[in-house]
């Protein structure tokens, strides 16, 4: 799931950008993974998501692992408080969360000076990336539903 | 109590993931691009770079026609049937157009390099690093075809970037409108150098040697050849906007690129040392 999303984030979504800025497909799996099934599956699909982010595509390393092992933990716990999901939630997490996201690696990459770009660039960056990936959410949102209830079966032993 | 004691496995892991995300930011900022990590990253670079110039071959046409299709914004108070109707219509134009721009980028480039002295190899651009972070693209050649660290990248245009991570056939070019890219360069009418800085969406900043050099806009800008790395001669740009700065004293210059990154697909990389004899705008 992972590598089937950076290909695409790179090749077709890397065409098709939002005001010049390009969706994080990695925040939406975590953060809709973390809402399906809790915080520790977010933490670890955050990890493993951030991981083959900064791996395979030769980023600063553990950089985009430790920022979404955390949003994958927050929207887990975050969960917990939403009382009657609405069919905007998906949309309004996934936005917020990678607005927050996209800020947070921001501010990490700028404290170990790996951060080039001004501040006004990160908030823009950050914006205009959490409409895209809210955008992109009721369109993905089903498919990933389908892929957590797939691995639950696939989990189970019968007797 | 069974609540209380998942929660608590719930923390460890997140605190274990983190401090593995951090121990492995570490050992990669120490090791630099000549540490284990940064050649893991190569080397996973290298194994899914075929898998996306794969996907970029089937889906570029698609992808460009999406792109066609949101800059379309007044086509859309026309009926469902007539939108559909054109996006077919558009879909062949579109592949069409794709062909006719590659043909001609293509010829360009060929024009250019028949020109030059210096030893190049074409390339295609196989994908963008899809972070908002770098400009960067992933190209089609690698060691294999003679490409080395800091080799100079060009197009018809004029300058692309730099060679900044290399595997066996594939490599990530650093683009001359990134941050973190600088060239040493001159003005093509004085001969007066300086550094070349990229400042992503805005044009490059242009800081002279000797700030009280007079500027003209519409000034073409070269490669100098003194950095070492690109060879002299390169076209660059265009000063598009001379200003003098806050304090007063040293002139705020701004050069527009001539080549235009976001729209690479075909470009060369010079594998030799020599003079650049212009490019073919």
């Amino acid at each position: 799931m992972v590598v089937t999303a950076l290909l695409l984030q790179s090749t077709v979504f890397a065409q098709v950008k939002l005001a010049g800025a390009k969706p994080e497909l990695m925040f939406l799996i975590t953060i809709v993974m973390a809402m399906l099934e809790g915080p520790s599956v977010g933490a670890v699909t955050g990890f493993t998501a951030g991981m083959g982010q900064d791996f395979l595509l030769d980023q600063p390393k553990g950089l985009t692992a430790l920022t979404l092992t955390l949003v994958g933990y927050a929207v887990g716990q975050v969960r917990q408080y939403i009382v009657t999901p609405g069919p905007l939630t998906p949309v309004l997490l996934v936005g917020g969360f990678t607005a927050i996201g996209v800020l947070f690696y921001g501010l990490v990459a700028f404290l170990l000076g790996q951060l080039g770009t001004g501040f006004l660039f990160l908030l823009r960056t950050a914006l205009l990336s959490a409409v895209y990936n809210a955008v992109l959410t009721p369109l993905l949102y089903p498919v990933l539903k389908r892929v957590a209830e797939a691995s639950k079966t696939s989990r189970v032993h019968r007797w | 109590m069974a609540i209380y004691r998942r929660e608590r496995s719930t923390r460890l892991l997140v605190v274990a993931l983190v401090v593995t995300s951090l121990v492995i930011i570490t050992l990669d900022i120490r090791g630099g691009q000549r540490g284990p990590l940064a050649a893991a990253g190569t080397i996973s670079l290298a194994n899914i770079s075929p898998l996306q110039d794969g996907i970029a071959t089937v889906f570029r046409p698609i992808g460009s026609f999406f792109s066609n299709l949101a800059s379309l914004g007044s086509l859309r108070a026309e009926n469902e049937r007539l939108q559909a109707e054109v996006a077919e219509l558009q879909a062949v134009r579109v592949r069409f157009l794709e062909y006719e721009r590659r043909l001609k980028q293509l010829t360009a480039l060929l024009e250019f390099k028949e020109t030059q002295e210096v030893e190049t190899i074409g390339a295609t651009v196989i994908s963008e690093v899809p972070t908002n972070f770098e400009a960067s693209v992933t190209i089609d050649r690698g060691t294999a075809d003679g490409v080395e660290l800091d080799m100079a990248v060009v197009a018809a245009e004029g300058l692309v970037g730099r060679v900044v991570s290399v595997s066996e056939r594939w490599s990530k070019v650093l683009l001359l409108i990134d941050v973190d890219h600088a060239v040493h360069a001159r003005l093509a009418s004085t001969g007066e150098t300086g550094i070349l800085r990229g400042q992503r969406e805005r044009d490059l900043r242009f800081d002279l040697i000797d700030p009280g050099t007079p500027v003209e806009a519409g000034e073409p800008v070269v490669t100098s050849g003194q950095d070492g790395v690109y060879p002299p001669g390169i076209e660059i740009g265009a000063v598009s906007h001379v200003a003098p700065n806050e304090s007063g004293f040293q002139e705020q210059i701004l050069v527009r690129p001539y080549v235009d990154v976001s729209r690479l697909s075909e470009v060369l990389v010079v594998l030799s040392g020599g003079v650049v004899e212009g490019s073919q705008r």
